[in-house]
């Protein structure tokens, strides 16, 4: 229980970057924590618990959205700016707030991208986001470059929050 | 916005309103370990079933192919359900790193899509087999009657090939990308 106190609101912003839809994202949260909850018997210090806890929530949320894509087609980082920019930038603008820009880029991603994503916004370094990932240093070093780049790009609007 | 900021935007977001509680997940546990053990009894049952019907097959036999298609038919159907436990349940490391973990499930849904989901029924070829075989010698000769549902069942078939080759090609190039970050 430890674990899903010192880790929940990480937790449910992990379910919310992977689960746009309310109730989806109720079922994921849930199926996250109960692998959690089943997996904890089987810890065994080989990584620290932050980590087994990112992967348990990472490999549940990836099974989620394999399962449940349907006909929403994701796209890697190269090719956010143009899902999600839209039609109408000012209008957007208007009509959204920072956060739920982020949101939205985000859950647009595919799997890979979005977890490295999540982890780099969670504020993990990169030696941290390869044990949780088993992605090779020089592989992340690139992904954040380009992550770090898609947000500028996204973000660079002027003003605090973006607008 | 910098960096920094967007971090802190992102973990300042507000919390779901529904917490869920030490207890709630224990009811969740409990009811994952029920819908485990009702799987398995279903699956006994499934397999009691199938057992009493491929029996029937072999009382009522009135010959050697018969009979052999009855066990056939017992020994297929035990194949499958043993199959489909381990897929639906399978032995895993919960806690696989999430890079490795996403490549082995889109390698799953890769293999389905080129055609791997029809190991499920393989235990099932003998029976089906010799029943093909027993329709053909028994019965020859194709009817006219059937034309129009064969070619149906032809082209429905040929578009699920289709589909499952669009689905493939898009899953190859995911696993490729992984297999890069994972390498180098």
């Amino acid at each position: 229980m430890e674990a899903a106190a010192q880790f929940g609101p990480a937790l449910d912003r992990l379910a919310r970057g992977y689960e746009a839809d309310a109730d989806l994202r109720r079922d994921l949260r849930q199926d996250i924590h109960t692998e959690l909850w089943r997996s904890l018997a089987r810890f065994d210090g080989r990584c620290s618990l932050r980590t087994w806890v990112y992967r348990v929530a990472h490999n549940t949320a990836a099974s989620h959205v394999l399962k449940h894509k349907g006909k929403r087609s994701l796209v890697g980082l190269e090719e956010i700016d143009a899902v999600a920019a839209g039609d109408n930038p000012e209008q957007e603008l208007l009509e959204r707030d920072a956060r739920q820009r982020l949101l939205q880029m985000i859950q647009t991603l595919k799997p890979a991208d979005r977890q490295l994503t999540l982890l780099y916004l969670e504020d993990l370094d990169a030696a941290a986001i390869g044990e949780v990932t088993g992605l090779s240093a020089g592989a992340i070093a690139v992904k954040i470059h380009r992550i770090k780049a898609a947000l500028a790009e996204r973000f660079k609007e002027g003003g605090d929050d973006g607008r | 916005m910098a960096a920094d900021d967007l971090k802190a935007l992102w973990q300042g977001l507000d919390r779901e309103a529904e917490s869920l509680s030490l207890d709630r997940i224990h009811g969740l546990v409990r009811r994952y370990e029920r819908r485990v053990r009702f799987t398995g009894a279903a699956l006994a049952v499934l397999l009691l079933l199938v057992g009493l019907l491929g029996g029937q097959m072999l009382v009522k036999a009135h010959d050697l192919v018969m009979r052999a298609m009855g066990v056939l038919f017992i020994a297929g159907e035990a194949g499958v359900c043993a199959l489909a436990y381990r897929t639906v349940f399978p032995e895993r490391d919960p806690a696989e790193p999430a890079g490795a973990y996403l490549r082995r499930r889109l390698q799953i849904r890769l293999d389905h899509a080129r055609g791997r989901w029809l190991l499920m029924i393989s235990p099932l070829f003998p029976f089906m087999a010799l029943n093909v075989y027993v329709e053909l010698t028994r019965h020859p000769g194709f009817p006219r009657g059937r034309l129009t549902t064969l070619i149906i069942f032809l082209l429905a078939i040929g578009l699920a090939v289709v589909r499952a080759r669009v689905r493939a090609r898009k899953l190859r190039a995911q696993i490729q990308e992984l297999d890069q970050l994972l390498a180098s």
